[in-house]
């Protein structure tokens, strides 16, 4: 089989002029596009940009959450992912006297949320409150850990990369930023408006209200509820089996953590999966739950100012089908009800929807760090409660 | 460093294009551009692979250079075992144990052995070159030029599989000759088109594919419809996927002034077996004609060799595939099938048309089922359910794109192939340099969306 000969040499100057056209068109196109994203920035991120407000212009919240973590109107953040979605800042802002946003997306892997976290903390320097939502994605053991819960290209890292580093991971050439970039022209312009919460809080099911049945057939499957069903014979492990069990997601809490001041109030909890779909009892994931939750609790102890909450039980909220958008998430009311247990939970002790694993209460007034840490010396252990 | 990755087009392949046209005057400075690239675009994906790719390249060179010097009658012999022995080291070696353990049942942990990418192309080019030498078919070339010829990155990792004489004499073509934007513009058409069919059909058929044979494997059961249409997406998809790889291959060559052979021919049209074997992966066949078919004894020596030449061809050309039972089990059914088809031609016999392209699509789409599964037990259950053996259901689970697959199967039956839309149908004008120039950005930009993934044949 000879090779073919490809060449007509019929109009060289035909293809000439082809072949310049092919490249300007590309070239300027290409300028073009970047240029626009530069100029227009719709993540409100680089020096040059023309001035302007920006809002999201869409729902994905790894893009437009940098743009409210970055934004100096709050003090406080919610993180995690769909599951602490429905935590509604205009309710929880006069409870704990903050500026909230709400920092929480879908399907965020611990490694997202951690970058969210910096973000915010990189922006703002004296941090109020943090409320963590600590949901399945913590608790995956080795085995089934995933760096992210998508794929990796759609999570914009260059945007969660301090300003001076943003250069060295050029914004993405792809047809999001164009629809983002386009969008957020329009708003600027005031000719479109859209409707994804300022604080970050964006209900995920806007269509009419869900009847009860609606909601069972998420929950359970079936239009009436269904009896949850223990595992027997329980599952056994043995301490050292637990012991050994491998958390990915443990240091990048940890690492998290570390980087809060002393005196951020820092709200961990368990979300109120409905019940029907929380680890059953003797079931394996039950044991791995809770030894995770030990260990949070047992991390907890390194730090001021830290409550480590549990709604991942049997609970009059968690049996409630009302209070259910699916088998995890909650309504937006069940979402203010959330946000209520959970200013309760830092007040008092275990309350019927929740467990305290570990909690330092906060100090009165604010003292400076050495006062804090004094006081907390002296103080601390008195008011730890073990899981 | 993969084709559809952004850093191959908007880095590698600019500064290369650039930086070999600086040095248009000079022969070897402007080879020696593209060696250095060649390298550069081999450990972009694992440095460590490079020791063993460059021995590769100067083992050979150095058994060739040997036999020049001395007509030593060990030398090819030796060079093509040195060759086969590093592909059964590097892509055998755990296959072989694994299926060791298996038949006396010990218990093994794998070796776990990198395999090096293309190697079974780079190592296929390099026996071919030996055995040309042989046969005075080929010249003892200086390092540099041989270590281009293997290493040539639009065709290192995938093929086209090319023989030496095909690239080494066009070494002394100035790049800058008469033809020069004929040959550039042609070359990012086949680059651009080649780029579409993997972006556009293949990818998103794969996203349809793979669901449903990953949950065959972990399951053990799938519908007949599943099965079917599972076969029937994957046989699009492999052909997009390789001829849009072939495409870019061809193109990227073009745009450095070098002409590699098509691939593929409308290959799905076949009416029969030995039909498809001249349509699809043309430089593959040709290997196993050239290097295999004919030293096995070919249609020389009667038709009982000739059957036992077939069926050990393409036994092999299954294996060449991959290190699996899976693939070798292609490869015995296309042996049987070719040896079936052979003695059916032989004794007159003729299907109608229709009937004979039938015939050939389900023992093909079966085949490929076959091919595709993780495993022997999950390439049983998919063919098993094909043909009504574990029930008739037509429950399907697979999110399919209908009107994709449609779309694609009927281009890859009917034409026109992106050779000929290139070099027949299309002519110069500014409306087709802008439109290819939109079609690439826009593809640049869905990549730059979804992510870009590897091609199938990389693994083989």
């Amino acid at each position: 089989m000879a090779i073919r000969n490809l060449f007509t040499f019929s109009s060289e100057d035909g293809w000439k002029s082809y072949w310049k056209t092919f490249l300007l068109t590309g070239l300027s196109v290409t300028l073009l596009i970047y240029g626009s994203f530069y100029i227009i920035d719709p993540y409100d991120c680089y020096p040059f940009s023309i001035e302007g407000e920006r809002v999201p212009v869409s729902s994905d919240a790894r893009y437009f959450h940098t743009l409210l973590a970055r934004s100096d109107r709050f003090d406080s953040a919610i993180i995690g992912a769909s599951t602490s979605r429905n935590l509604q800042p205009h309710q929880l802002n006069p409870l704990f006297q903050s500026a909230f946003v709400n920092l929480a997306f879908n399907s965020a892997s611990a490694y997202e949320q951690d970058r969210m976290l910096d973000l915010f903390i990189r922006h703002h320097a004296n941090v109020k409150t943090i409320i963590w939502g600590l949901d399945m994605v913590w608790y995956t053991t080795q085995d089934e850990y995933r760096r992210f819960t998508r794929p990796d290209e759609d999570f914009p890292e260059w945007l969660y990369l301090p300003d001076a580093d943003r250069w060295k991971q050029p914004l993405a050439f792809n047809l999001k930023n164009i629809e983002h970039s386009f969008n957020q022209l329009l708003f600027m312009l005031g000719l479109k408006q859209f409707e994804y919460g300022l604080d970050g809080f964006t209900p995920y099911h806007r269509r009419k209200p869900m009847t009860l049945e609606q909601k069972r057939m998420r929950i359970y499957g079936s239009k009436s509820p269904k009896v949850k069903k223990a595992v027997y014979p329980p599952t056994v492990l043995s301490p050292e089996k637990l012991a050994s069990l491998v958390f990915p997601a443990e240091v990048i809490l940890k690492a998290g953590l570390d980087r809060l001041p002393d005196r951020t109030e820092k709200i961990l909890f368990f979300p109120p999966y409905h019940y029907y779909h929380q680890p059953a009892e003797g079931s394996r994931e039950a044991l791995v739950l809770a030894e995770f939750q030990r260990r949070v609790a047992r991390l907890a102890e390194r730090y001021h100012n830290i409550y480590v909450l549990d709604f991942m039980i049997r609970s009059p909220f968690t049996t409630n089908d009302d209070l259910y958008f699916d088998n995890i998430h909650t309504t937006p009311k069940g979402g203010l009800e959330l946000g209520d247990q959970l200013f309760q939970a830092t007040q008092h002790d275990d309350r019927p929807d929740s467990r305290v694993l570990y909690r330092v209460h906060p100090p009165k007034s604010a003292p400076s760090d050495h006062q804090l840490k004094a006081s907390f010396r002296k103080n601390g252990a008195l008011s730890r409660k073990s899981p | 460093m993969l084709f559809n990755s952004y850093v191959f087009i908007g880095l590698f392949l600019p500064a290369c294009l650039i930086v070999y046209y600086l040095f248009y005057r000079k022969r070897t400075e402007r080879l020696l551009v593209l060696l250095v690239a060649s390298f550069i675009f081999y450990g972009y994906w694992d440095y460590r692979l490079l020791p063993l790719f460059a021995g590769s390249i100067l083992g050979n060179w150095l058994i060739a250079k040997w036999y020049y010097r001395t007509a030593h009658k060990f030398a090819i012999p030796l060079g093509v075992f040195f060759n086969v022995l590093l592909i059964a080291i590097f892509k055998y070696a755990d296959f072989l144990a694994d299926s060791f353990a298996y038949v006396t049942g010990a218990n093994r942990t794998p070796w776990e052995i990198i395999l090096p990418l293309g190697i079974s192309f780079f190592t296929f080019q390099q026996i071919s070159y030996l055995v040309d030498l042989k046969r005075a078919r080929e010249n003892f070339r200086p390092l540099h030029e041989y270590a281009l010829y293997v290493s040539f990155f639009p065709q290192l990792i995938a093929g086209p599989i090319v023989r030496c004489s095909e690239i080494v004499t066009q070494y002394d073509l100035n790049p800058m000759r008469s033809g020069l934007y004929e040959r550039l513009s042609k070359g990012s058409m086949l680059f651009i088109i080649g780029l579409m069919k993997k972006v556009f059909i293949a990818d998103p058929l794969a996203s349809t594919v793979t669901p449903i044979f990953n949950h065959t494997a972990v399951s053990g059961a799938v519908s007949m419809a599943d099965a079917w249409l599972a076969s029937i997406n994957y046989m699009a998809q492999l052909y997009f996927d390789f001829s849009g790889y072939s495409d870019m291959a061809v193109g990227l060559g073009l745009l450095f002034g070098f002409q590699l052979p098509f691939n593929f021919n409308i290959p799905y049209i076949s009416k029969s077996i030995s039909e498809f074997w001249l349509r699809w992966h043309l430089t593959l066949s040709r290997f196993l004609r050239d290097y295999l078919y004919i030293p096995l004894g070919g249609s020389r020596h009667g038709l009982q060799r000739q059957m036992l030449a077939l069926f050990i061809t393409m036994f092999l050309a299954g294996l060449w595939h991959g290190a699996g039972w899976v693939y070798a089990v292609f490869g015995i059914l296309h042996g049987l099938a070719l040896c079936i088809n052979h003695l059916w031609r032989k004794a007159g016999f003729r299907l109608p048309t229709l009937l004979a392209w039938l015939t050939f699509m389900i023992f093909f789409i079966t085949s490929l089922a076959i091919f595709r599964s993780a495993n022997i037990a999950t390439s049983l259950v998919m063919v098993k359910s094909m043909f009504g053996l574990d029930g008739f259901s037509f429950a399907t689970k697979g999110d399919y794109n209908e009107g994709l697959l449609i779309a694609g199967i009927l281009i890859s039956m009917v034409g026109p192939t992106s050779q000929d839309v290139v070099l027949r149908d299309l002519r110069p004008s500014p409306l087709l340099a802008i439109a290819m120039s939109a079609a690439m950005i826009y593809t640049v930009l869905t990549i730059g969306n979804h992510g870009y993934s590897e091609f199938i044949y990389f693994q083989f």
